[in-house]
């Protein structure tokens, strides 16, 4: 999809957004997206990552960042604030994938997956969020999964993470509701980026793989991050003005049987 | 605006007032033709003719086979096709617990609300299936939870987000089917559940405040922007999902 398909929509003029984990697949569709419909974003990704993205597309603003670490967060929410004086779009893609059953994870991989999925979420809401409630106006959405709405098998870890930020999105929402501020989620199904090619490449017949999971959705495909990002974006508007607390499955009817 | 829904042909029940008529002119904005289709011929007449892309008003009870099918038959003659089905059409039903609801009531409630919604769904199928397209159908947040003295009406509703998510799969590789779940919003319906004898607008006002953001009622395009969404090629890989739009309501 190209900026000429989103119908010349320009929901994001004048807005400063914040995208964790946009260097790559979702993160970098939605970066895209919203740069197309007018808004400035900052990419933020792990060190190396976001330069290469900012190389890639000068419109971007790049910031190094692990989700995971806090006085990194407070020091780049700071230099966009600084920069712009406003931020009014904080998209929450940065996360990690784990395959391991409950009774095989060790202690340290749990920790992982929780520290960047939900901690990471958690800590870039809890230093932005007081801008936006400042400002009374606002709009997070975060990035949680399939996983976050009905159990996988061996993936006990990152389904609890996931879970954890479709709750965290909901409790989140009422308490900045007052305030005018909207916390939404969406929820991808197998989607066709870096991390699910990686996945695929590590299989004896990748190409096999490919087409099972196809096959196991029922619209019969995988999704395209342009797709997670199109949600996303809508929810991000002020399209959505009466949308908030909400965990919008992205998944292509995975799961609704 | 845009022109998201240019050159599709979308059918509208309830058009004549409050949400349906809100959803038919954000459409018809983005370029639809749309079948405006009422019980209330003279007001879905006003909606129609003010659309600028061109529009039909029918007039239809949705709980009447014959009459569905009529309309349908009216748009296959138009347009050869139809791109997007929404059902909206509803009644709030009576404001009684079970023990107090009379069979009739109950009956017409969910006729209206759930009976409707699968009589325009199962009639059109043939068309959106050869379009591709998609349904979006109005339930409620009273779908999600509950609350007193209206059980037939979230019993409908339900049966409405339920039936939603069958069809998602039945027709998940053709036609996405999808559900918005209001709160509560500004329209003739919300004010005739009103106790006789109130000041509207207090009234209305006070209503307003069960929703956590903005504690006001949803303005009818604030639910038509996420009807929009969901009906348009932005939502291509969302089928079977109940979309709160309750700012909050629900989440708590």
């Amino acid at each position: 999809m190209t900026a000429a398909l989103f119908w010349g929509l320009r929901r994001f003029e004048g807005k400063v957004a914040l995208v964790t984990g946009g260097a790559s697949g979702i993160g970098w569709a939605v970066a895209t997206r919203l740069t197309a419909e007018g808004a400035r974003v900052w990419i933020c990704d792990l060190p190396g990552k976001s330069t290469a993205a900012a190389q890639r597309d000068s419109k971007f603003f790049a910031l190094d960042l692990s989700v995971t670490d806090e006085p990194a967060i407070r020091a780049a929410v700071g230099e966009i604030v600084s920069t712009h004086g406003q931020l009014d779009v904080v998209v929450n893609c940065a996360g990690v994938t784990l395959a391991g059953a409950a009774q095989d994870t060790a202690y340290a991989e749990w920790q992982r997956v929780l520290d960047v999925n939900l901690s990471g979420t958690f800590l870039i809401c809890r230093h932005t969020l007081p801008l936006m409630i400042e400002r009374r106006s606002g709009a997070i959405v975060n990035v949680a999964s399939d996983a976050a709405l009905v159990g996988q098998r061996g993936q006990a870890a990152y389904c609890a993470s996931k879970g954890g930020v479709a709750q965290f999105t909901r409790a989140a929402a009422l308490d900045v509701a007052p305030y005018g501020v909207r916390v939404n989620a969406v929820c991808p199904c197998f989607v066709d980026t870096p991390l699910l090619g990686a996945w695929l490449a590590s299989s004896s017949d990748p190409e096999k793989e490919r087409a099972l999971a196809a096959a196991s959705q029922p619209m019969g495909r995988v999704g395209q991050p342009e797709e997670i990002a199109a949600a996303v974006a809508f929810l991000a508007s002020a399209e959505a003005s009466f949308v908030t607390g909400v965990v919008l499955p992205v998944d292509g009817g995975s799961t609704v049987p | 605006m845009a022109n998201r829904m240019k050159g599709r042909t979308v059918l509208v029940t309830g058009a004549g007032s409050g949400i349906g008529r809100a959803i038919a002119e954000l459409l018809g904005a983005e370029g639809a033709w749309v079948a405006c289709v009422d019980r209330n011929l003279s007001a879905v007449e006003r909606v129609a003719t003010s659309l600028v892309h061109g529009a039909r008003a029918i007039q239809a009870d949705v709980s009447c086979e014959p009459e569905v099918q009529a309309a349908l038959a009216v748009v296959e003659k138009e347009r050869g096709t139809l791109d997007v089905l929404i059902n909206n059409a509803g009644i709030a039903g009576p404001q009684t617990p079970v023990g107090t609801t009379p069979l009739d009531q109950w009956q017409r409630t969910l006729d209206v609300n759930l009976t409707g919604t699968f009589l325009f769904c199962k009639h059109a199928m043939p068309l959106l299936i050869a379009a591709r397209g998609n349904i979006v159908n109005v339930a409620s947040a009273l779908a999600l939870v509950a609350k007193t003295d209206e059980a037939a009406y979230h019993a409908s509703k339900a049966g409405v987000v339920h039936l939603s998510k069958s069809m998602a799969l039945d027709y998940a590789t053709t036609v996405r089917v999808n559900c918005v779940c209001p709160g509560a919003v500004r329209t003739p319906m919300i004010e005739s559940v009103l106790p006789q004898g109130v000041d509207v607008a207090t009234a209305l006002a006070e209503y307003g405040r069960i929703h956590p953001l903005h504690q006001r009622l949803a303005e009818p395009i604030e639910i038509a922007n996420a009807v929009l969404f969901l009906a348009s090629a932005d939502a291509s890989l969302i089928t079977g999902v109940a979309l709160a739009v309750d700012a909050g309501y629900s989440a708590g």
